[in-house]
């Protein structure tokens, strides 16, 4: 399959919606993006820094979220398009900036912000509707619903961006970002770019020579009146249109993949007749005067769209400004009860809302396929999250638990999203009991670790992976050696962002592109700050139970680190190509169900490369699954574990 | 994850209730030993996971679990319990090393040490299980330990297989904190063949004789167990006169076994003017046996024990017996229950008497 910088304007791709976002950015003449990991963006930076060396632009993972937006506005200001794509998260990173660069403008280059939604938070923390980020700050908001929509909005996001002097978003969702569909591509720019930040007495664009944003009020007004500018321009999108009967009976109002839900609803009702469907791509601020026309076709509308009731409540407040005169509109959606509030939609969901509304009977599917459906969901095995086999993240949370209830004291661990989140389930044997945003697992110590007035004893240890100590957890570090806060901080280094697809981070020594880069030294780095710093294997299970047993004695206060470094099960794989073990069980030494032993390795350490063996009533290693690590070899009371060199 | 019967307890949990919970835990290591969801930390028993098994050998092994002392008497000596002070014996008598070396780094006379050595030289034993300092500052005698709890972290006694007399030596110097005997005895495999010695305190030896009644199925051949030898309960004697019992883990004063009964070889120190020699109580066949040899052998110079001395001893361990049994029945209010002992009413109202 061609890449996506293939130089074949007309023909058609199959690409994944991430890649038509990249190659969107492509066919604008991106000369920087930067971008932070996470699903469901990932795909975007990492396709483009594929093909940046040959179509001569510059490509980063950065550090954070907010580090890579305001490098991609550095690169604007100087007159290179540049795009920056983040997950849900990311917009509430960068939104420090992001509102600060509404004030001043991006200037000539053109400043494309893609974000990345995931409803029903299937690779997320949290669920968040990222698109109210927009109307906070005063950002034009595109919704793509397929990939040739995304590719094509992504390039006129970069137009829209210089015209109107604002950072242009595209919001994308999950099941947009990772499905990949037919895109027909247009031209790559063959033109030249040069950087060159504005001379400071350009009296011709006074504005421009400067990026400075406040004190003044004014730059707000400013703000809002070249946002202003955008709804006449989005009158005319063909990103927005109506497909229906010219009078419909009922109106759904649409965007993102919703628009894709609705057609087939109303398809799968039969009621192609009666209902029409408005699509809009370009969600805020609305272009009032279609809309409107719209609503005139109707007196009732349903709102399809996710998590939160954003183009609803804006269509709301368009329409109690309408004349008097008008006929009255019944609205449906989130605020009747017809659209869930939170969760992904699916067609399923929208075909529902559609049959309350219009009355239509419908049954989705044959009433016994749900019983088969049941029947057949007992054959699938049970799965609990767990870590992947051999993964040092399980080893770590084993010396963790140790430690912890070696002391005795109910301590307990406060992390943050990432693979170790993981430690909240059976696989981390529910040693996290703290988990939100990144960097906040040692925000959260920092205060749990300034209580004793308070009687506090318990010890605190937070992890976090190693990609996101970097990205969030150095101030608080910072913070905790300064206040003195008791806790141990445990960065759980796999030299990998690996959650997210084993992209590079400041640690590993290679940049986006694949090149050799210089290796920030987190020890070193967490020394400089004063903090006591140990090094260790967590395959050496008893020796870091050691030490942090031995940190969580040390009284003397502020913040100590545990650097837990073994690299990925799954990095180590793929570079390897073999185990470093062949596994077996010895059957005459394991000691199964019985006292000694009472199934340890499975029951409890559960890593997936074992399993049991019910007739023999002894533990047996899954080949198919089982890396060769031999970690649990240490694990056996017995012994019966045996690992030889591979 | 297995259902759970809330009514009913998972053997760790057992004995956390009957015997950690109740301050009875003498920390001999019995439950701790060979059993991955407990460990012995800092002074005390700590479970790190969830057991699901409710018969376990943490329960069952425990020596403040309920014990039936003529069972074990008939197992070991062929009669039963007698309750007369120090226990069925064969011979007691006064004895020391004929070793300047073990002299030296032994407490009291070294008779351990040398008699350990005669095993081990003579094939009786294979290896000697006792304890060395982690330190490396180990001293004199050989063994275990229990009543000492403040010791924690570094320099708490690691356990020793001891298979030749250099090995031995590094053991000699009894050290009356926990140590790890039993553990060391359960990481030995159950097809090792190698035939051993113990050498603990009382309740480790009473661990190891109910381990005799009633084998581990994944742990240690207990045939291969040839020679037990308790240490007569004492404190390390660094301690000032009286400043010991401050030290002293509570638990040990429901404990009635001074010299270890269930021994081959009971020793402890000798008293007054024979503080350079050993009192030795031979309980077995195999422990009178060993004595004659090592006397054969020249390794252990030998002298009877005056009647004096003997009826100190039988009174010092008949006081510990009487406490033990007040103390029980102060807790338990019922003359009934004497929690893990399972003595005759006959012996009860002797002892009380």
């Amino acid at each position: 399959m061609p890449g996506i910088d293939v130089d074949a304007p007309g023909s058609v791709q199959l690409l994944l919606g991430n890649e038509a976002i990249a190659r969107g950015a492509l066919e604008a003449g991106i000369g920087f993006a930067a971008a932070y990991p996470g699903t469901p963006s990932s795909e975007i930076l990492e396709t483009l820094a594929r093909v940046s060396k040959k179509m001569n632009f510059h490509a980063e993972w950065s550090t954070n979220e907010i580090v890579a937006l305001e490098a991609a506005a550095g690169a604007s200001f100087a007159g290179i398009p540049a795009i920056s794509s983040m997950k849900q998260n990311g917009a509430n990173v960068v939104s420090d900036f992001l509102v600060n660069v509404g004030m001043t403008g991006v200037g000539r280059g053109g400043l494309v912000v893609v974000i990345g939604d995931d409803p029903s938070a299937i690779s997320s923390s949290n669920e968040q509707d990222s698109r109210w980020i927009c109307k906070w700050m005063d950002m034009p908001l595109l919704e793509p619903s397929t990939a040739q929509e995304a590719k094509d909005m992504v390039k006129w996001a970069f137009e829209l961006s210089r015209e109107l002097d604002i950072a242009a978003v595209v919001r994308e969702t999950t099941r947009l970002a990772h499905t990949r569909s037919n895109v027909k591509l247009g031209e790559l720019p063959k033109t030249e770019k040069k950087a060159y930040f504005p001379d400071i007495w350009d009296m011709d664009k006074p504005t421009k020579s400067k990026f400075t944003a406040g004190p003044f009020g004014i730059l707000h007004y400013q703000l809002q009146q070249r946002l202003a500018k955008a709804p006449a321009i989005f009158e005319t999108s063909p990103f927005n249109y109506y497909v229906g009967p010219d009078k419909p009976e009922l109106l759904i109002i649409t965007s993102g993949v919703c628009w894709l839900y609705s057609t087939e609803a109303v398809e799968r009702l039969g009621l192609q007749d009666r209902v029409g469907i408005f699509k809009l791509g370009t969600s805020w601020p609305l272009p009032e005067k279609l809309v409107e026309k719209q609503l005139s076709r109707t007196n009732k509308v349903l709102f399809a769209e996710e998590i939160n009731p954003f183009i609803e409540g804006s269509v709301m407040e368009l329409a109690a400004s309408l004349p008097a005169n008008k006929p009255h509109i019944d609205f449906y959606g989130k605020r009747t009860g017809h659209v869930n509030l939170f969760g992904e939609l699916n067609t399923d969901l929208v075909t529902d809302a559609l049959a309350k509304v219009t009355g239509t009977t419908y049954q989705s599917r044959d009433a016994k396929y749900d019983m088969e459906l049941k029947e057949a969901a007992k054959m699938v095995p049970p799965r609990s999250i767990n870590f992947c086999p051999g993964c040092p993240e399980r080893a770590a949370y084993w010396a963790i638990k140790n430690a912890l209830t070696l002391d005795g004291r109910n301590g307990l661990v406060t992390g943050d999203i990432g693979c170790y989140s993981m430690g909240f389930a059976a696989g981390g044997f529910f040693q996290e009991r703290v988990m939100h945003c990144m960097g906040s697992g040692i925000g959260v110590a920092n205060g749990l670790g300034n209580l004793k007035q308070f009687g506090f004893d318990q010890p605190v240890i937070a992890v976090a992976g190693d990609s996101t100590f970097f990205h969030a957890c150095i101030p608080a570090l910072v913070n905790g050696v300064w206040n003195r806060s008791n806790f141990i901080f445990v960065i759980l280094d796999n030299s990998a962002t690996a959650m997210t697809g084993f992209q590079p981070h400041p640690g590993v020594g290679v940049s986006a592109t694949g090149e050799q880069a210089p290796v920030v030294n987190m020890e070193a780095l967490c020394r400089s700050l004063g903090a006591k710093v140990e090094v260790c294997d967590p395959f050496e299970l008893k020796s870091t139970t050691e030490t942090l047993l031995r940190l969580i004695a040390d009284e003397e206060p502020g913040a100590k680190v545990v650097i837990m470094r073994r690299v990925c099960e799954l990095v180590r794989g793929r570079r390897e190509k073999r185990a470093p073990y062949k596994m077996h069980v010895d059957l005459d030494k394991c000691a199964g169900d019985s006292c000694g032993c009472n199934r340890l390795c499975i029951r409890l350490f559960g890593c997936p490369g074992l399993m049991w063996d019910k007739e023999a009533g002894k533990a047996k290693i899954d080949e198919a699954q089982c890396t060769g690590c031999g970690v649990c070899t240490d694990i056996c009371p017995q012994g019966a574990i045996i690992k030889e060199a591979a | 994850m297995e259902a759970t019967d809330s009514k009913k307890l998972f053997a760790p949990e057992k004995l956390r209730k009957e015997v950690i919970d109740e301050g009875l835990c003498p920390l001999c290591e019995g439950c701790a030993a060979g059993c991955p969801y407990l460990a012995q930390y800092k002074g005390g028993v700590v479970q790190l996971d969830h057991c699901t098994l409710s018969e376990g050998n943490c329960y069952q092994y425990c020596p403040r679990t309920y014990t039936d002392i003529d069972a074990l008497s008939q197992k070991l000596f062929g009669v039963p319990f007698s309750g007369d002070g120090i226990g069925t014996a064969k011979e007691v008598l006064l004895a020391k090393s004929t070793d300047p070396e073990i002299q030296e780094k032994a407490q009291g006379g070294g008779a351990i040490t040398a008699l350990l050595s005669v095993a081990l030289s003579e094939r009786i034993i294979d290896a000697a299980i006792g304890t060395r300092l982690s330190d490396g500052k180990a001293t004199v005698g050989l063994v275990a330990r229990n009543i000492v709890t403040n010791m924690s972290g570094d320099g708490s006694p690691v356990g020793l297989l001891a298979r030749s007399r250099e090995e031995l030596l590094q053991t000699a110097d009894a050290d009356y904190a926990t140590a790890r005997v039993l553990s060391t005895l359960n990481s030995i495999p159950k097809e090792s063949n190698e035939k051993l010695g113990i050498i603990g305190l009382p309740c480790q030896v009473a661990s190891v004789s109910k381990r005799k009644l009633s084998p581990p199925e994944n742990r240690v051949n207990m045939d291969n167990v040839k020679l037990v030898i308790s240490l007569f309960c004492a404190t390390k004697r660094w301690l000032e006169p009286g400043e010991d019992r401050k030290y002293i883990n509570k638990a040990c004063s429901y404990c009635w076994d001074w010299t270890g009964e269930f021994a081959d070889i009971s020793v402890g120190s000798g008293r007054a003017k024979f503080k350079d020699w050993n009192t030795v109580i031979a309980r077995t066949k195999a422990g009178a046996e060993l004595i004659d040899i090592a006397k054969a052998k020249g390794a252990l110079e030998t002298q009877p024990i005056s009647d004096e001395s003997l009826a100190i001893e039988k009174k010092a361990s008949l006081d510990k017996k009487k406490r033990a049994l007040k103390n029980i029945i102060a807790k338990t209010g019922d003359r009934k229950n004497l929690l893990y002992l399972g003595l005759s009413e006959v012996i009860v109202n002797k002892l009380l008497t």
